[in-house]
């Protein structure tokens, strides 16, 4: 028993980022398919867009950069496959500098989906458009309930959002159906409960990464938030929601869902880790090594 | 000047504001309206502030050869290169060159610029739309298609437009003859920047916490106490019961609203516990906000006015 | 497997493992890619901030209709002249550079400054104040279809934990009083809340971190080294 407690207390931490980074790689390469039962948090979030009427405006907001793209995208992409077979009409905007590059890049992602698949072409300006960043936060969704347009005023490639057709009809937040935000932080989803929920009572819902779901949760119980996914577990809630109702989809990338194969190897791997730890702590206390 | 007008400003300004909330008709809506356009330029200057000073501290440390100053000519350099391209390119991900405009018909070219114009007619044969688009542009019709296609540059290279990085063909249909334009489109410096150095390093830097909370789990988590072990079980569950294989160790039913397993236990965790203790700490934060932001207002909270 | 031909992808997978191998040690590849990395992200915002925000808000309202020259020769000759002001405060902002004449960014500081607070008297009160008390006054006996059967009985019990687990948690953070006696039973509940609510924290800061990790290693993966 001591020569393994001793064994276990010589580990280096370098041996454990390289058993870290094996828990990663080795489930994706042999995948195990375990099934994924969504969240109620985030069916609601699939009901409610489930529910909007075709054509219905939507904004959605991308408050995230690349550090927090692998959580993030995934909800984003799940999303918008969602709202573009149900044609609805999606105006995107950002409170993060690189919101606008990740939004792209999303839409690139579906553009080519939606071709292959149902031979449809997204189109930007008609099925949607990006406004350009300004900075400002919440002081932005503030003002984009009284005067929309002159908030985002242009889009990312100079079009004034009054000239573009999807956004020239759009007087203030209230004439979208739904806010969806994708937030890694502030300004984000808690700013849009905050105000556009609160004052101009237009449904928040979206996605947030797993390290800020815990502190969202009470705006999620108290009703001000419609829906939350969290993390990539949300993402690959959606996915599975999205890919049930319309199966093409399931063999494009899911993010979410794949990812899960790892993340359940490194769960755990960590708490393997943290009871290993606990009785060479429980053991040095026997010992009297620690207090 | 240095600490009356600033203390007017704040008082004015937050008072304006708060008095929008409850009346919300002429003129106060149109302040709000202005003072929003106003912030949106002042805190861009405040964006541009932190990057100048990015600036200044670096040439400092070059200057004064403080250790590890070579990493800041590094710095400096690519922040250059990327605000020159940046500003002078733009930093979306393309920009439009006309390349040749040509009757589709008759095969002759009306115009062509650094690409081989019988190349390209040539190349259309060859063109994979992936979109395509009616437009009336001026009283005439244009179909306007993105696609992919190899075009030959006049020194004899062969570009390879992609989806990623498609050639868009405009088609005018004017009195029974084609003239089409195509129209190539590269992506700036800026977005390449953005697209192969910032998106990398951004994630990459903060995957590195994956491999330290790996850490961190084996050398620093205890139950030393009850408190400890309260933490580490609600951990526990949650990293269960969050991911698919929460649901391989079975579950209990007793009703259908009690079932003990780890993805509902983490779930009823999460909505019940994990909100009440999160909701004591918000209340507790917004008391905070608002106590602050009063006595910012009447001019008793000082410290944003920085040292000196 | 299918290695990429793409530049762009060979220099991302570089600069991945680059910045991995701080995990080894600090080393000059890793400092290298740091370094490009603020300049680059910075250089990027800004480029950002000058197209979408400088462009959009200031420059082309001002020059709306009318020429550079127009603007500087006759700044007052249209409506948007207003936006001379907060030009002038944006540039004082740049004054914090210069020790000698610092204070003035204090202007547009104290602008900033007294619009959030603003703000946020009236949005922390509406939503996280008003709004999360209303939330947490639950009944604390509640019938299901007018019988106290086992939904009911759940339903109680989780309105209680809610209700009795915020005003422990918040007993807890109330320094105004000794903790002695009930209020003391009171606070110790409420540290077993927020450990309870740390602890999912903690669980769930391992999920995010862990998905950054899986993200790079499919890009390796599957853009680089092109394993699918």
């Amino acid at each position: 028993m001591n020569i393994f407690i001793r064994l276990l207390k010589s580990i280096d931490r370098k041996f454990i980022f390289i058993i870290t980074f094996f828990a990663v790689v080795i489930p994706m390469f042999y995948p195990l398919y375990l099934p994924i039962i969504p969240e109620d948090s985030v069916r609601s979030i699939f009901k409610k867009i489930d529910a909007i009427p075709e054509g219905s405006k939507i904004l959605m907001s991308f408050d995230y950069d690349p550090a927090s793209k692998p959580e993030c995208h995934p909800m984003a992409i799940a999303n918008l496959r969602h709202a573009f077979k149900k044609n609805l009409k999606i105006v995107i905007i950002q409170l993060w500098p690189f919101g606008g590059a990740m939004a792209t890049e999303a839409i690139d992602e579906l553009k080519k989906e939606f071709k292959e698949i149902y031979n449809r072409d997204i189109i930007y300006g008609d099925d949607y458009c990006i406004l350009g960043y300004k900075v400002g936060g919440a002081i932005l969704i503030q003002q984009s309930g009284k005067d929309f347009n002159g908030t985002f005023m242009e889009d990312i490639d100079g079009k004034k959002a009054s000239e573009i057709s999807l956004t020239k009809d759009v007087k203030t937040i209230k004439d979208f159906e739904l806010v969806l935000s994708y937030s890694a932080g502030d300004p984000g989803i808690k700013q849009w409960v905050m105000i556009v929920d609160a004052q101009y009572k237009v449904p928040v819902a979206g996605g947030v990464t797993a390290v800020t779901a815990p502190e969202i949760t009470p705006y999620l119980n108290s009703g001000q938030l419609l829906g939350l996914m969290a993390g990539l577990r949300g993402a690959a809630d959606y996915e599975t929601l999205v890919n049930k109702k319309y199966p093409p989809f399931k063999k494009y990338v899911n993010s979410g869902t794949s990812g899960m194969d790892p993340q359940n190897i490194v769960h755990l791997m960590i708490i393997i880790f943290i009871i290993i730890a606990n009785i060479i702590y429980w053991h040095d206390k026997k010992m009297g090594l620690v207090r | 000047m240095k600490r009356g007008i600033p203390l007017l400003i704040v008082f004015f300004t937050g008072m304006i504001w708060l008095t929008q909330y409850f009346i919300p008709h002429y003129p106060f809506n149109k302040v709000m309206n202005l003072l929003s356009d106003w912030m949106k330029i002042i805190a861009a200057f405040a964006m541009v502030l932190g990057i100048l000073n990015l600036l200044r501290v670096n040439f400092i440390k070059i200057s004064r050869k403080h250790y590890n100053w070579q990493y800041s000519i590094i710095l400096i350099i690519a922040l250059l290169i990327t605000i020159g391209f940046g500003c002078i390119q733009g930093i979306t991900e393309n920009v439009d060159t006309t390349i040749l405009v040509y009757n589709s018909k008759s095969n002759e070219v009306i115009s062509s610029s650094i690409f081989v114009a019988p190349a390209i007619i040539e190349g259309l044969k060859n063109f994979k739309p992936i979109s395509s688009e009616d437009v009336e542009k001026d009283g005439k019709k244009e179909t306007i298609q993105k696609g992919m296609m190899d075009i030959t540059t006049k020194n004899g290279k062969v570009v390879k437009y992609t989806d990623s990085n498609p050639v868009k063909r405009i088609i005018v249909k004017d009195d029974n003859s084609v003239i089409e334009t195509v129209i190539v489109k590269t992506g700036t410096v800026g977005h390449w920047i953005y697209k192969n150095l910032i998106e990398h390093l951004s994630s990459t830097m903060f995957s590195l916490l994956a491999f330290f909370i790996a850490s961190a789990a084996f050398r620093a988590f205890r139950a030393k106490s009850f408190e400890a072990m309260l933490l580490l079980g609600s951990a526990f569950i949650v990293m269960l019961g969050k991911v698919p294989i929460g649901d391989v160790f079975g579950k209990i039913e007793i009703h259908e609203k009690i079932i003990i397993s780890f993805p509902s236990i983490q779930v009823w965790l999460m909505n019940y516990v994990n909100t009440a203790g999160q909701r004591a700490i918000l209340l507790g934060a917004a008391i905070g906000i608002i106590a602050i932001s009063i006595k910012i207002i009447i001019g008793l909270e000082r410290t944003y006015f920085g040292g000196e | 497997m299918n290695i990429s031909s793409e530049i762009g992808v060979w220099i991302g997978a570089v600069l991945t493992l680059c910045i991995w191998s701080f995990l080894w040690k600090d080393n000059f590849l890793y400092k290298t890619a740091e370094a490009i990395f603020i300049g680059c992200s910075a250089g990027y915002i800004f480029s950002k901030l000058f197209h979408e925000s400088f462009m959009a808000v200031l420059w082309n309202p001002l020059t709306e209709g009318t020429t550079f020259w127009g603007v500087i020769t006759n700044p007052l000759s249209k409506g948007n002249a207003f936006l001379f002001i907060p030009f002038f405060l944006g540039l004082l902002m740049i004054t914090r550079l210069f020790p000698g004449i610092g204070w003035m960014s204090r202007w547009p500081m104290a602008f900033i400054v007294g619009l959030g607070a603003g703000m946020n008297i009236f949005i922390s009160l509406q939503s996280s104040v008003v709004a999360q008390l209303h939330a947490t006054m639950l009944p604390l006996v509640k019938f299901h279809g007018g019988v106290f059967d086992m939904t009911a009985f759940v339903d109680t019990f989780n309105n209680w934990v809610i209700v009795f687990g915020t005003l422990c948690a918040l007993m807890y953070f109330f320094f105004s009083i000794e903790h002695k006696g009930l209020v003391s039973v009171g606070a110790r509940m409420g540290i077993y809340v927020l450990m309870i609510s740390f602890g999912a924290s903690f669980g769930a800061t391992v999920m995010a971190r862990i998905s950054l990790l899986i993200g790079r290693v499919r890009f390796l993966k599957e853009v680089w080294l092109g394993i699918v």
